[in-house]
């Protein structure tokens, strides 16, 4: 609170000047960033003792995972030795997080002797590819969607729709995925089920087995992002400017493409970005149903062998790539309504519209 | 993550004004976009009704077919070994010969390798892959028994306590160069812990000294006390000794040689030109990895696998179209482990109660589809003459588990706890069955599943349960089967205590008389069964997808996939398989 | 507007009908059906749907429907608990960086962006795999893991009303702050805490059917509804009712909390006749 009145304080002060209210706000873009990365760094390094925490906590260590009933105790040694583990555990940590990016000594799997960084780089493609395919889904049908759906409130279509959304939403992920594959691949013999492409074979055949995974993941989210913005349409329906809009003769379609949607779009961004999070996190749970090589299954298989370095290294870059969504959408939020600049330095998303 | 309103708060809806404007053909579109998928769910579950009795004539028919195939298949199997086994001395069996030189093979596993490395190598997965890159002084075949390989021959000094093996001349490593003594004594020292480091083989931490002798033709190994299973555990590889990262590009003499690895991805090996017995016939091997047995088979279906391991019953059914399906044992044994040191366990009545009310061969229908072969001690009969076949399995008998269980004091009834590691299908599958089968000789079963690593602090090396579910793997030797129940073992989960056993253990360990200890381990099987230390469950069966066309696929009696002597029949298979 | 109100009515017994289908079958399989949830039938193992097992049998024989009839018990437990306490905790958590800003808020924040950037359901694998498996450990995890949605909605909510006129006034007269907190401005929270926690039921049931599919939920031998769709999937071709039943009863309840959620938020603000 005492941060606003600082801030206007400043504005006050520096309109005095005009010819530096341009750099004011880079000022203020400035701020934005730094208080912005003090965040992101702040909930990285939680995570990262989090997981570190969890680790040391549960029961079972890699070598007693690898070596299950044949246990014994010249071979435990052996591997301890081969795998470095008797290292105390604070180095252990700082090494699983530095070693991400450290090349000279990087960060090595336990389960799959192999530095981390390189391991995730090639499983990231395919859940980010499935993310952003399903986010396309997404984008594409929820517009025609939420404009059908607002165009008679109460009406058939609406109810149809909503009914429509409603049960989508019931359905899990995984649900889906087995009723797609039963679908498309038993009954109409359409696809392989199970059926991955690795893009070396091709751009598009890659693209087309990702498709039933990313359809899986979409379509909840997909039913999500309807319902937001279908009631974001009919609220603006009889606002004053869009009565003014029409009064001037503007046609139907300039009135809802040129200011309804265009109203709508500061809370759409906030809602698309996180349905863009979860959809990154969403595609984890269906990787396991296709069996997907993409970073989900590694991350059940380091969390299963107990791999610290592997398990380490995803779930922070998951929560990297989230946390920058999230960024993202603030960023754009501020461009298309520079009115932001001073409200977001009190408040984060939410007033933009949480979902 | 978890969104808790599914739409705004504030939902305002006052006008209903018409948007004209919008065009029917969009309109027309989005509808039935959107109900395109509310159909297809609906039709979805109606396909399925449908489909139920196509299933069920399918089901029948595919089931009892299958019974008699898996029998018919393990004689076959029997007839086969004895083919191969000539084989492996004369080369010259009639299945080989027709086999065509070329052609790649791809095979699905389901268990990531953990380590290139063989003699870090742990999971069976791994070691079942390393048995084409790798090889030691002896092999093992497909009937289990141990074979000269870089070894011509060996003989045995100082009461059997040391072997000297005369090495075969001309053996290459997959990097070019000759395999030297050095080299041999250098992995040999490296596996028994003599190099400085830890012992990697633990079976083999009990040697005292490896050296070469005989300018470099011969080589000693020399053992601190006498060892009759020795011989088994010196097919550990042989590797170059001046090779480094063995785990990242394996080098060895075996029959294949190593390409590449991807992790959750593949490993793929192809033909060794320069090997110094008898040359593979394919080009290339790709052991393709899948996250489950699901995906495999969806691959199955669709015939992009060659060669499938570790199949289930229901699966191997409706394959049949393209594969032979190849049954054997998988050398291992499923037990309900009691711990014999808990009450009410401890009292052996209770024990045998328990056992009673078992009844093993609905267990081996229900969770193998009939796969599997009932167990009366804890050793599987892939052991060969090791496995004491005078023994039968109990028949379930309910009243006569209650009578026990009235003699011991439990009239009425009595509630027991099994702890499960929940990440094996079969063993909560098993679990599930028995809590029905006991209820009916009046024992409550608890089933408490667990992580497969609590399983493995807890249940296993803290012995803290009163009765689990487990299969136990072994290496092929009998002592490496019945030495963990001998009281002192630290592997001895069960807490089996018995003299007249561990006596037993000693002798066997003590002698060199094969006859003789054979008629040990018999003994010591006799024991296990008189004294119900655990419930003996069953011997799996591994089931093989062999794709129709390919020839000379062996089940081995322990973790092998041999690829050396499989090849293509057919020359147009073997071309597109190249393609692939 | 009398129109909206019949949908809504008709939404409400439409929604109603649903959940007493999945009570009905959870009383007729815990009270009434001649099957235990764990008893080997007599029909087979994946016998199709017939008279005497209207949804067929498993790959052990059991019977689907008693095994979705009895699943429903554990989901809802389970799904109730994770709610109560997901709320609980955010309300605490959410009223003090709401009302109190400043450092608390920052950490708090913090605290749910950390959560919130985290897979919910890889938390909760997490929690389980630290703390073992059971219906008390899956509450708990689960109910961590909806902490930050609720914490973040009710902090917004109450950043709102800290602005309004009487709270100020209060404030002002010298009220202490955990009064105005619970006694002044819990209450106002009331109009969008039914659909907030109605949801949230829905999504913890499916967050419980997603933990027990992947083997982290409700364990065997009780039956739970994830963990029988996990159990079909190896057979999804061969007994395809395997995964439907199980699978549609989570459909069809979530689906119905939702048409709850949503007709009975309706019909209240008819009736208030507010806004």
């Amino acid at each position: 609170m005492e941060d606003t009145g600082q801030r206007t304080k400043q504005e006050h002060h520096l309109s005095k000047r005009p010819t530096l209210s341009w750099n004011s706000r880079r000022g203020r873009f400035l701020r934005f960033f730094l208080r912005k990365f003090r965040d992101v760094a702040a909930t990285l390094l939680l995570m990262s003792l989090l997981v570190f925490l969890v680790f040391y906590i549960i029961p079972g260590d890699p070598i007693t995972m690898m070596l299950g009933t044949d246990a014994r105790p010249e071979k435990r040694a052996a591997l301890e030795e081969e795998l470095q583990l008797h290292q105390p555990p604070l180095l252990r940590y700082w090494h699983s997080v530095e070693g991400l990016w450290n090349h000279r000594h990087p960060s090595l799997s336990l389960r799959f002797q192999k530095p981390v960084a390189e391991l995730i780089a090639s499983r990231l493609g395919v859940t980010m590819t499935l993310a952003i395919l399903a986010f396309l889904i997404v984008l594409i049908l929820c517009f025609p969607l939420a404009i059908l759906a607002s165009r008679k409130a109460g009406g058939r279509l609406d109810r149809i729709l909503s009914m429509g959304t409603h049960f989508f939403m019931a359905i899990p992920g995984f649900f889906l995925g087995i009723l797609l594959i039963l679908l498309f691949a038993f009954l109409l013999k359409l696809v392989r089920p199970g059926y991955f492409v690795p893009l070396r074979q091709g751009f598009w055949p890659y693209l087309g087995s990702l498709f039933l995974p990313a359809l899986a993941v979409a379509l909840p989210k997909l039913s999500q992002a309807v319902q937001f913005l279908r009631s974001s349409l009919i609220e603006s329906k009889n606002e004053d400017y869009v009565r003014t809009a029409r009064s001037k003769g503007a046609s139907e379609a300039r009135v809802l493409f040129h200011h309804r949607l265009r109203n709508s779009l500061l809370p759409l961004v906030t809602t698309l970005g996180l349905i863009l999070a979860e959809l990154m996190t969403g595609s984890l749970v269906v990787e396991q149903v296709f069996v997907l090589p993409g970073i989900g299954r590694l991350l059940f298989t380091a969390i299963e062998a107990r791999d610290l370095p592997l398990a380490q290294g995803i779930i922070l870059t998951i929560a990297f790539i989230v946390v920058m969504i999230n960024l993202l959408c603030d960023l754009i939020s501020r461009l298309i309504d520079p009115r932001l600049d001073s409200a977001a330095a009190t408040g984060g998303r939410e007033e933009a519209g949480d979902v | 993550m978890i969104s808790l309103s599914a739409r705004p708060n504030k939902q305002i809806e006052k006008g209903t004004a018409m948007y004209a404007s919008t065009p029917s053909y969009l309109r027309k579109a989005s509808f039935w976009l959107a109900f395109f998928l509310l159909f297809a769910f609906i039709f979805t579950s109606f396909g399925a009704s449908t489909l139920n009795v196509k299933a069920e004539g399918t089901e029948t028919s595919a089931s009892s077919e299958q019974d008699s195939k898996v029998s018919d298949s393990s004689q076959q199997d029997s007839e086969a070994d004895d083919s191969t086994e000539q084989a492996a001395e004369s080369s010259d069996s009639s299945q080989e010969r027709e086999a065509l030189r070329g052609g790649k093979v791809i095979v699905g596993i389901t268990q990531e390798p953990d380590f290139l490395d063989p003699q870090l190598a742990v999971a069976a997965g791994t070691k079942e892959i390393l048995f084409n890159l790798f090889e030691g002084l002896v092999k093992m075949n497909v009937k289990g028994e141990f074979v000269p390989c870089l070894a011509k021959s060996w003989t045995s000094e100082k009461d059997g306590r040391a072997l000297r093996f005369v090495l075969k001349d001309q053996v290459k490593f997959h990097n070019g160069e000759n395999m030297t003594a050095d080299d041999v004594v250098w992995s040999l020292r490296r596996a028994a812990g003599l190099d400085g480091g830890e012992a990697k083989i633990p079976q083999l931490a009990g040697l005292a000294d490896v050296r070469a002798e005989n300018d470099g033709k011969e080589v000693v190994v020399e053992s601190k006390e006498l060892n009759p299973d020795l011989l088994g555990f010196l097919n550990t590889a042989i590797m170059p000794r001046d090779v480094e990262k063995q785990n990242e590009h394996p080098i060895g003499t075996g029959p294949f040689e190593f390409v590449s690895y991807t992790p959750q991805v593949g490993l793929i090996m192809k033909r060794f030109e320069d090997y110094h017995g008898e040359k593979a016939f394919l080009d290339e091997v790709e052991f393709r990895t899948y996250g489950n047995m699901d995906a495999a088979y969806m691959e199955l279906m669709s015939g992009s696998i060659d060669l499938f391991p570790y199949l289930t019953e229901e699966k191997a059914g409706s394959l049949k179209d393209l594969y032979e399906i190849n049954a054997g044992g998988a050398n291992m044994v499923q037990l309900m482990a009691m711990n014999n040191e808990r009450a009410p366990l401890d009292d052996r009545r209770v024990r045998e109660a328990v056992s009673l009310a078992v009844d093993r061969d609905k267990i081996v229908e229900l969770v193998m589809g009939s796969a599997g072969t009932p167990l009366a001690s804890g050793m599987s009969p892939e052991m060969g003459r090791f496995f004491n076949d005078e023994l039968k399995p109990v028949k379930a008998d309910p009243a006569a588990a209650k009578k026990l269980l009235k003699e011991a004091g439990y009239e009425d009834g009595l509630t027991l706890t099994v702890t499960v590691p929940g990440n094996y299908l079969i063993h909560v599958d098993t679990a599930n069955i028995i809590a029905a089968q006991l209820k009916e000789a009046g024992i409550t079963l608890k089933i408490e599943t667990v992580e497969w690593g609590t399983w493995l602090e807890r249940v296993y090396a803290g012995r803290d349960y009163q009765m689990t579910i487990i299969a136990l793997t072994y290496e092929y030797t009998p002592s490496d089967v019945l030495n963990r129940f001998a009281s002192s073992a630290d592997n001895n989960f069960i807490n089996f205590k018995n003299d007249a056993y561990d006596k037993l253990v000693e002798k066997a360990a003590s002698e060199t008389e094969d006859s003789k200890r054979v008629s040990f381990f018999h003994e010591m099987q006799k024991i296990l069964a008189d004294e119900t230390a655990s419930v003996f469950i069953q011997d799996p069966m591994n089931l093989t997808a062999v794709r129709k066309g390919l020839t000379g696929y062996h089940q081995y009696p322990a973790y092998v996939q041999d690829l050396s002597t499989v090849g293509y029949t057919d020359q147009a298979l073997l071309d597109e398989s190249l393609l692939r | 507007m009398s129109e909206k109100m019949r949908h809504s009515r008709l939404e409400l017994i439409l929604s109603l009908l649903l959940l007493g289908l999945i009570v009905g079958l959870m009383i007729y399989a815990s009270a009434f059906c001649p099957f235990a949830s764990n008893e080997l039938c007599s029909a087979g193992k994946l016998a199709p749907p017939s008279a005497e097992h209207p949804m067929g049998t498993d790959h052990l024989s059991r019977s689907i429907l008693v095994r979705v009839g009895e699943g429903a018990s554990g989901t809802l437990l389970v799904a109730f608990g994770t709610v109560l306490l997901g709320a609980f905790y955010g309300l605490i958590l959410g009223a003090l960086a709401g009302y109190f800003g400043g450092w608390a808020d920052w950490l708090i924040s913090r605290f749910t962006d950390s959560l919130l950037a985290f897979p919910g359901i890889l938390m909760s694998l997490l929690v389980i795999t630290v703390l073992g498996r059971g219906i008390p450990q899956l509450i708990f995890a689960l109910g961590l893991a909806f902490t930050p949605s609720y914490a973040r909605l009710v902090r917004s909510a109450f950043r709102q009303y800290r602005g309004r006129n009487y709270i100020k006034r209060l404030e002002v007269m010298g009220t202490p702050p955990l009064r105005i907190l619970f006694v002044h401005m819990l209450p106002l929270l009331r109009s969008q805490s039914l659909n907030a926690l109605g949801i949230g039921l829905a999504n913890a049931i499916l967050a419980e059917s997603s933990m027990s599919f992947l083997g982290f939920g409700i364990q065997p031998p009780r039956p739970s509804w994830g963990s029988m769709l996990a159990e079909a999937q190896p057979y999804i071709f061969q007994a395809p009712w395997l995964a439907l039943f199980p699978g549609l009863a989570i459909v069809l309840t979530v689906f119905a909390i939702f048409l709850l959620a949503r007709s009975g938020q309706q019909l209240l603000e008819e009736r208030g006749g507010a806004r």
